[in-house]
């Protein structure tokens, strides 16, 4: 089940991805959200979400863009450039 | 319970990771049983923890999983760790080759022949120094993951053919870890190899996590292993099916026996007629591993079994059907019946059927009963749907198991005999019923350990116990396990009772006591009871305690202990948990009754 990537709701959609794999509610989350400021960011979790955004919108990055996410911004920013949605 | 946990027709089938985590959210709208594994790991294998718990959660159990370190495999065994003294079902092991031995993953080219007969010894032994690690610190069932074979084996075309190929060598590590498994019990090789070949090495392996984490299998790989796990975990809960349910038309065979007749159905030959004598094979294969078969069918009874006996091509036979129900009534009304003649449970029950009309009344009104929704006007995949529904798992096929159908076919002779006799008691002395009780040994083992997990009606407690844990039992001192077996003159009906005796003192107290469906009715409860009784007391016993622990179940069982003498001490739980006792002095006489013959570790005979 691919997600509609230019839907004007992207980063809430991974948002919600974020809060179902840190397993907190989507209000918690917050725009800048991060390992730094999200308890259950952890690495493992980090690793988790990476797959589950991959699969939701059908994508597949690669290792370099892989460690270049680390908050909920860089990983919006880079599904919306994979789907050619533009920066 | 949200759509996402509820099961799909194939096991493996899984919604995206977000959905089955927000899914799992959500509170579970029925009881669930407790489920607690633990994960031993050369490498990182955690969102295998997702698809786990929605296994769990579709057999209506909550899994928690306990993670072990990372390449800490053999110091949390060997040396011990802590998630692994505690109370648990089940310890997953992973260790790929690649962790394992770089050197045989990478490197074999290089390696001499004594390099690598030493390699592969050391392996080999960590295999059984693992093994006796985690079997010292829990008695839980271990599902050790084989090794996948490679996909480009280091000697390219050539490596098949060499003994000292990289194929070779994992095909010997294989070896030796079925035979190191085999040593342990309650210890199983989970078949990766086989898991790898349905989801395609393509699709299996993830590079960039390897190398970013040492997480080496995709989420896809992943959903298929815990799926193969969970045909284990659920044979060990006694949540495997018993019994498949078949249609006939369609099902058996293309097209409808009543509108075109024998000579008009499809069935044998060439296509489309194949696919279902393959669909056939199958069904006998599952009856021959002690699955029972009953046909449910909208026919006129005599058109279906001029097929059965008059068509060629059939490869089921008569002989391997247990019970039918061929009638024009709704199919709910004869699974009900079906359930009450074989004395089996409708949670036990499979129904194949290719009409999702059918099915969808079944899963309505009697949603214990799983469903294999063949896929309508595809008979050539009827095969794979059912050998891949993993339903009929169970943890070992005993003789019992195998003998079943000859059990069966005696069955309906005792029913015959039966209508022929008036009072209970002289049905009973025709029979010529003996019974044998003992102490559990490594033949009777593996069969009680089946009892605890398969017995559903007749189980006083309903305590669910791995092979291991009967043999800790058995070790024990302040153990008995005992069990039943029964003959009579129509059949060996083999062993088809348990009871585990708990000693402390001067108290005996009933962990388990339980007795299959098979045997009831004929009074061997009570007698296997009164047995169990004595060799209490002749172990010093002066009290016994007996429990009833409610399931939705076992109500039969509930006043067992009331009727034969004991007093209720203690209710807890509402009355979900009732304890008895019996004053030994006061226990009944040990008398033939109506058996022809009772033997038991008693030195004085009965009678």
């Amino acid at each position: 089940m691919a997600l509609d990537a230019a839907a004007p709701g992207l980063p809430d959609q991974v948002r919600g991805i974020v809060a179902a794999i840190m397993g907190v509610g989507p209000a918690e989350v917050a725009e800048d959200a991060s390992p730094e400021t999200l308890a259950a960011w952890d690495s493992l979790r980090h690793m988790k979400l990476i797959l589950a955004v991959e699969e939701a919108f059908g994508l597949r990055l690669t290792d370099s863009e892989i460690v270049s996410i680390t908050d909920l911004q860089s990983l919006v920013t880079l599904v919306r450039r994979k789907r050619g949605g533009g920066a | 319970m949200s759509s996402s946990l509820t099961t799909p027709m194939t096991l493996t089938v899984f919604p995206p990771l977000a959905d089955i985590e927000a899914a799992l959210a959500a509170p579970g709208s029925v009881q669930l049983e407790p489920l607690r594994l633990a994960v031993l790991r050369e490498i990182t294998v955690e969102p295998i923890d997702t698809y786990l718990r929605c296994l769990a959660r579709r057999s209506h159990m909550e899994a928690s999983v306990a993670f072990g370190g990372v390449s800490r495999l053999v110091e949390e065994t060997v040396g011990g760790a802590a998630y692994l003294t505690g109370d648990l079902d089940a310890v997953l092991v992973f260790a790929p080759l690649a962790a394992l031995s770089p050197v045989l993953s990478c490197g074999l080219a290089g390696m001499g022949r004594h390099d690598l007969r030493t390699e592969l010894d050391r392996i080999e032994t960590l295999f059984h120094s693992v093994l006796a690690g985690i079997r010292r610190q829990t008695d839980a069932m271990i599902l050790w993951h084989g090794l996948e074979p490679p996909l480009y084996p280091t000697f390219g075309i050539l490596d098949v053919q060499r003994p000292d190929g990289q194929t070779a060598a994992v095909a010997a590590l294989n070896a030796a870890l079925r035979a190191a498994a085999g040593a342990v019990a309650g210890a199983y090789v989970v078949d990766m190899a086989a898991c790898l070949a349905r989801v395609g090495g393509a699709h299996f392996y993830d590079p960039r996590y390897w190398h970013l984490a040492r997480a080496p299998y995709t989420p896809r790989a992943l959903a298929e292993i815990a799926a193969e796990d969970f045909r284990f975990i659920r044979a060990l809960r006694g949540k495997a099916k018993k019994c498949l349910v078949l249609d006939a038309d369609q099902t058996l065979w293309g097209g409808v026996i009543g509108e075109e007749g024998l000579s008009g159905i499809r069935l044998g030959g060439a296509y489309p007629g194949s696919a279902f004598v393959e669909f056939q094979q199958e069904v006998v294969s599952l009856f021959h591993r002690g699955v029972l078969i009953a046909l449910c069918s909208r026919n006129n009874d005599a058109d279906v079994w001029e097929v059965f006996d008059h068509h060629p091509d059939m490869v089921l036979r008569r002989e391997h059907i247990a019970a039918w129900r061929i009638n024009w009534r709704d199919k709910a009304t004869n699974l009900r019946e079906l359930s009450e003649e074989l004395n089996i449970g409708l949670e036990s029950m499979v129904l194949a059927d290719d009409s999702e009309f059918e099915a969808g009344l079944v899963r309505d009104q009697l949603p214990d009963v799983a469903i294999l929704q063949l896929p309508a006007g595809e008979p050539v995949e009827y095969r794979r749907s059912l050998a891949a529904c993993g339903h009929f798992d169970v943890l070992a096929i005993t003789d019992e198991d195998r003998t079943r159908s000859t059990m069966y076919a005696a069955e309906a002779a005792r029913r015959r005999a039966r209508s022929d006799v008036v009072d209970l008691g002289s049905y009973y002395r025709s029979l010529g019923m003996t019974l044998e009780i003992g102490r559990a040994d490594e033949f009777s083992i593996p069969r009680i350990a089946q009892l605890t997990q398969k017995t559903n009606q007749f189980n006083l407690t309903t305590r669910r116990y791995g092979e291991a844990d009967i043999l800790r039992f058995v070790r024990s001192a302040d153990h008995e396990v005992l069990w039943v077996r029964v003959t009579d003159r129509i059949g060996d009906l083999g062993i088809v009772g348990a009871c585990v005796l708990a000693y402390a003192g001067r108290r005996a107290s009933i962990d388990t006591f339980l007795l299959s469906c098979r045997a009831l009715g004929r009074g061997v409860e009570r007698r296997f009871l009164v047995e169990a009784l004595h060799l209490s007391r002749a172990r010093g016993a002066e009290v016994v305690q007996g429990e009833y622990i409610r399931t939705a179940k076992n109500a039969q069982t509930e006043t067992f202990f009331l009727d034969n003498g004991f007093a209720e001490v203690e209710r807890a739980a509402g009355a979900d948990v009732r304890t008895f006792e019996l004053q030994l002095e006061r226990v009944p006489p040990r008398e033939l009754g109506h058996f022809a013959g009772v033997s038991s570790p008693l030195a004085i005979p009965v009678g």
